[in-house]
């Protein structure tokens, strides 16, 4: 519990300070930047539940983005429903996809799952791009309305930056609620050995498919706050590239934890940034610095840091008490951070 | 001790043209070790998956209790009191010692999204319980000092404790182990052998599938052999021992048990 109790105070303060930093950033470019990685970031944290905690690949999580997104601006713009209420819509429908891909897709593994996620994804893609009366096609949706909490105008990327934070925040909580809970226990399970879930009584099918409903509606949740950001909308945003994108994100930073992903988004979002500078030579780069990471820390960036200071201190301890029979329990705790 | 707990009626297993398990029929009794035994290629790893559910049988049932079962999902097997272990040991590698045990305590477990997200007291009592559940058995199974190791630092033979301990954790009224003494010494088979017995006593019906002639004739009730699938013989230590069918098939001579 202390260790439980130590997460709460971390986020809760981590989110007060990010809230209140927010509002004091006068730059909008820099505004601009913040706002996508925190959308990225929660669209990260989707594919996590699905690869990291739950060892189900997804190649077409761009799908459950963009169903998001197009929820919001289909409803908001043809009937007029107000952005709170469709970002609700938004969420569930997402999940109830996420539920009807599943369906059929948890009995495949590995190559066969990606290539199924992959077909949802470019399905999706295929219909936003030409169902034009409701999509609008490839000239997507326009003049979505921008949110307003409590009479706050969330149009201001200051108040949106402190919203989305907030919301970011609130996500690493429950995501963290759900891991150290018997359901992140049997996520683990199928994850490293489905036998061990079968024989231990796990229901694998109906996890794998909480998994994907979660993972669904987490991405329609990062969707609807893209579209209520952008208040424009259209189908090259939520292409194979996006879904590629992200899944890199993930498995750079480290899939598994909670901070993997969200270091992976910043240090992506950063790189990228940084990288405008170079002009053509600009994915030549990105893509070298991805290979030679992935190549030399497979594990994720986070994972290998966090090991490299389990290792150090571990050693110090060592040192401090050459006497001691006593083992470090390195493994306490150890999967779901 | 002479009260039924499941019967196997009649179960045959076909892959592609091959019997791996034909007509097998057997009563299993409460309380007691059930030996099963037989050379490479019996069918004995066949009849353990499906009776843990892993296999469907192509023909044939079970009743447990009161329950006929035909074609059962493993998770329903392990709802049903039926639990096990694996010849070579399943676990998960990144995950410790305790972590590894209380995967076993899933069907106690409070999975309400409410009192998750909300930790509420019922919650956070059976989590309690699981734990405490789990640390006796770590007591029980002498891994104390190993509780938060991980298992890529475990000798076999704690390897197998741990896997039984998981197994245990389902709180089973039958459990299956299927080689528990593969790979392990002497002294290690003897200590494995003397857990055996201490589950019994605490009232669980054991079905044994193991190689370790000596071991399986010295702790079991009672013992089936099997020979390509079929069953050819059933009865005390001492009358497998002598039993002419047996000695042809699989023991080569008479045994010392």
């Amino acid at each position: 519990m202390t260790k439980t109790r130590l997460f709460y105070t971390a986020i809760t303060i981590l989110c007060i300070v990010c809230s209140i930093a927010s509002l004091y950033i006068q730059n909008l470019y820099l505004l601009r930047v913040f706002i996508l990685a925190a959308i990225t970031a929660i669209l990260a944290l989707s594919v996590n539940i699905l690869v990291g905690y739950t060892g189900q690949i997804s190649l077409g999580h761009a799908g459950f983005f963009g169903i998001g997104a197009y929820m919001v601006g289909i409803l908001n713009v043809n009937y007029h429903i107000s952005f709170w209420l469709c970002m609700v819509i938004a969420v569930l429908f997402s999940g109830l996809m996420g539920l009807i891909l599943g369906l059929p897709t948890t009995k495949l593994k590995g190559h066969f799952l990606g290539i199924a996620t992959l077909g949802f994804g470019v399905i999706v893609n295929g219909v936003l791009n030409n169902w034009m009366q409701v999509t609008g096609g490839p000239q997507g949706i326009r003049d979505i309305e921008s949110p307003t909490l409590f009479t706050i105008p969330l149009e201001y990327g200051n108040f949106f930056l402190g919203f989305i934070v907030a919301c970011l925040s609130l996500l690493v909580l429950v995501i963290y609620l759900l891991i150290k809970s018997p359901i992140g226990r049997a996520w683990s399970c199928l994850k490293q050995d489905e036998i061990t879930a079968y024989v231990t009584g796990i229901h694998v099918y109906r996890y794998k498919l909480l998994a994907f409903t979660i993972s669904g509606s987490i991405a329609g949740f990062a969707g609807s706050l893209f579209a209520g950001y952008m208040t424009f909308i259209s189908p090259d945003t939520f292409d194979l590239n996006q879904s590629i994108s992200i899944i890199t994100t993930v498995i750079l930073g480290g899939s598994g934890t909670i901070a993997g992903p969200l270091l992976g988004t910043a240090l992506l979002a950063f790189l990228n940034e940084w990288l405008r500078n170079f002009d053509e030579l600009r994915l030549v780069i990105y893509g070298i610095i991805l290979v030679a990471v992935i190549v030399f820390i497979p594990e994720g960036i986070y994972p290998f840091f966090k090991n490299k200071v389990i290792s150090i201190f571990s050693k110090r301890k060592k040192a401090s008490q050459p006497n001691t029979s006593i083992e470090p329990h390195a493994g306490k705790d150890a999967v779901n951070e | 001790m002479n009260e039924q707990i499941m019967k196997v009626n009649n179960i045959s297993v076909n892959f592609g043209g091959l019997w791996a398990v034909k007509s097998i029929d057997m009563d299993v009794k409460k309380n007691e070790i059930l030996g099963v035994m037989g050379p490479n290629g019996a069918g004995k790893s066949t009849f353990l998956n499906v009776l843990s559910g892993l296999q469907q049988p192509s023909e044939g049932y079970l009743v447990i209790g009161t329950q006929k079962i035909s074609q059962s999902k493993p998770w329903n097997m392990a709802k049903l009191g039926l639990s096990r272990s694996f010849q070579t040991v399943r676990l998960l590698p990144e995950l410790n010692v305790l972590d590894n045990i209380l995967i076993g305590g899933h069907m106690d477990a409070e999975k309400q999204a409410w009192d998750i997200l909300f930790r509420t007291k019922k919650y956070r009592q059976r989590e309690k319980e699981l734990i405490s559940r789990a640390e006796n058995l770590i007591e029980t199974l002498e891994l104390k000092d190993k509780k938060y190791e991980k298992i890529s630092k475990l000798s076999t033979e704690e390897r197998r404790r741990v896997e039984i301990a998981r197994s245990l954790m389902t709180q089973p009224n039958i459990l299956l182990l299927d080689e528990p003494c593969a790979g392990l010494s002497p002294q290690e088979t003897e200590e494995i052998s003397k857990l055996i017995l201490k589950i019994k006593e605490q009232g669980v019906t054991v079905i044994l599938v193991e190689h370790n002639v000596k071991m399986i004739m010295s702790l079991s009730d009672r013992i089936v052999v099997l020979d390509h699938g079929q069953k050819i013989a059933e009865g005390t230590p001492d009358e497998i021992a002598k039993h002419e069918d047996v000695i042809k098939a699989y023991l080569g001579g008479s045994v010392n048990a």
